[in-house]
């Protein structure tokens, strides 16, 4: 578990003025085997507060532990590092190898494990996403959607209990987001636990649960059904919600009410057709 | 415009000097740039020479290949072998005003040649069966001793290894602001020398901001992966030493024994 208590954070900045409170009193858990998506506008703080997940920010009052370890402790920093896997928006950014598979090493080596060890997570994360067959191929020679599945590849060879995916799929096209996004499933049907922090509604809708942040702090923490169904909350925080949401808010104001909130044009007919007959 | 430069010259047939152990071919090529440079007389060369052809016969790459490396070298060649054949004091073979070309100068100087040209075999076939990623590989682990004398070879490598992955991406991103400055009319071909080089400054920054921007995001993935320097850091792939790289080091050494043999005899 992911616990996150009372974190407030901000930047180092020159003029003290200037550190506005990038989170000010955020408070969540993030539970095993969940899949959390993480929305709010740019610059409201959801990359921030992913770093304070595996230490790369420390809090400068509150505290965050992960399964029970203390972020804020230096001697933790390795075994929450190896916990927390991280994967970012532009998949050039987080290649480090010239090779596919060396890539994919990068993680484990760090770790200090043993070579047949390593080739056999390797291997094993590779074929998860789907790689295997460009195990020896230059990462420049990849399609978008394949560089982001080396770098999770690269992570899930730790063998990391959370995985934290900020912005992922934003770079790709319909294809690599398709791609991606099943693997992400794949990885959460496997018992890893997602924290997922897109723009991207459908994205979210996928998602067991939903946090909005807005200027720092928790806005709303709940099902998609839930926090979808107010349509006007989320367009005031700069957010939309799935077409389908939408159109059954607007037929709401109509009169034309919805017993569940809509997530998939699938649902939407169903309920719909039902109204009709 | 761009995408046509090679990474390094790995030039893969999987032939036995490309299975070689990456620090095993670097130590031979270490050894027989001394030799060459040892060997003082035809005989050694000419076994020198018999040295190379044999190992660009069983790599199985191209003559054309090794001969096009060549090229760009050509120039300095030429001028060494000129300074060589009219700086030479010595007997005197041909003389015109105050040039004059010496028998020990023509002598000395296809030595050199031949010498040269040795030398650009034997390191062009390095790089030509090495892929980068062994090379650099190697290297760490040649220069892991030095670790004690504070030589940074973890660190060296993983430059190295870094600035290969990172070659191609940049050559695109240029490739992109080049096109991009282009369309509002930026001209790279036109005007002066100096002109071309103002012209480069609209290049040159944003790739520059885009590369520091890059580094910055490559430093936090890679903390995110355990990184720390290359303390208790293990490797996936396993370097062992076979039959080939004895052989090979053998081959080698006997070729070496021979050029100094010849050395005192001639
Ligand atoms: N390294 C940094 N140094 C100083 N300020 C920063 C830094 N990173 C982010 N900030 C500031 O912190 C605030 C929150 O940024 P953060 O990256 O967490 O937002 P975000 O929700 O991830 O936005 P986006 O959707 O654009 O990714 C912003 O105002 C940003 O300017
Ligand atoms: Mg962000």
């Amino acid at each position: 578990m992911i616990s996150v208590k009372n974190v407030s954070f901000s930047y180092d900045s020159e003029e003290k003025e200037d550190r506005k409170k990038v989170l000010d009193n955020v408070s969540l858990d993030i539970n095993q085997g969940e899949l959390v998506a993480v929305l709010g506008h740019n610059g409201s703080g959801k990359s921030t507060l992913v770093k304070t997940f595996n230490g790369i920010c420390i809090p400068d009052e509150g505290c965050v532990t992960v399964d029970g370890l203390d972020t804020g402790n230096e001697e933790n920093c390795g075994q929450i590092r190896r916990k927390v896997g991280m994967v970012f928006q532009n998949p050039d950014n987080q290649i480090v190898a010239t090779i596919v598979e060396e890539d994919v090493a990068f993680g484990p080596e760090n770790l200090g494990i043993e070579s047949e060890q390593i080739r056999k997570r390797v291997d094993d994360a590779l074929r998860t996403v789907g790689m295997t067959a460009y195990a020896s191929h230059a990462p420049h020679m990849l399609s978008g959607g394949q560089k982001q599945r080396v770098a999770i590849a690269g992570v899930i060879a730790m063998e990391p209990s959370y995985i934290v995916f900020d912005e992922s799929t934003a770079m790709l096209d319909p294809k690599g987001r398709k791609e991606v996004i099943e693997t992400i499933k794949k990885l959460n049907s496997k018992g890893i636990t997602i924290i997922l922090i897109t723009h991207y509604m459908e994205e979210a809708a996928l998602c067991d649960r939903i946090i909005v942040m807005n200027k720092g702090r928790v806005e709303k923490d709940g099902t998609p059904t839930e926090i979808f169904a107010d349509a006007e909350t989320m367009q005031k925080l700069g957010l939309g919600v799935p077409q389908p949401s939408l159109l059954a808010y607007e037929l709401g104001k109509q009169g034309v009410k919805f017993e569940k909130t809509p997530l998939t044009a699938e649902e939407f007919i169903k309920e719909f057709t039902g109204k009709i007959r | 415009m761009l995408n046509d430069i090679t990474l390094g010259q790995f030039y893969p047939t999987n032939s036995i000097i490309h299975r070689l152990d990456p620090r095993m071919k670097i130590v031979l090529t270490v050894l027989l740039v001394v030799f060459l440079f040892v060997a003082d007389n035809l005989y050694g060369f000419i076994l020198m020479a018999a040295l190379c052809v044999l190992a660009v016969i069983v790599s199985t790459i191209p003559v054309g290949y090794i001969l096009r490396s060549f090229k760009p070298l050509l120039f300095i060649i030429f001028i060494t072998c000129m300074l060589n054949v009219f700086l030479t004091d010595g007997r005197i073979l041909w003389q015109y005003s105050f040039l004059k070309i010496t028998y020990e100068g023509v002598y000395l100087a296809v030595f050199m040649v031949i010498r040269l040209f040795l030398l650009i075999t034997v390191t062009n076939l390095l790089t030509l069966t090495t892929s980068p990623i062994l090379l650099t590989d190697g290297l760490e682990r040649l220069m892991s001793p030095l670790k004690k004398i504070k030589v940074p070879s973890h660190e060296i490598a993983m430059m190295m290894t870094i600035a290969l992955r990172f070659i191609p991406t940049l050559l695109e991103e240029t490739d992109k602001i080049i096109k991009a400055q282009s369309a509002r009319g930026a001209s790279f071909t036109s005007g002066n020398i100096f002109a071309r080089a103002k012209a480069m400054i609209p290049i040159l920054i944003p790739l520059f901001i885009s590369a520091f921007r890059r580094a910055d995001e490559l430093a936090l993935a890679m903390e995110c992966r355990c990184y720390s320097g290359g303390e208790n850091r293990t490797r996936m792939r396993r370097l062992k030493i076979q039959a080939r790289d004895i052989v090979a080091l053998l081959i080698s050494v006997v070729f070496g024994v021979a050029v100094l043999v010849t050395n005192t005899l001639f």
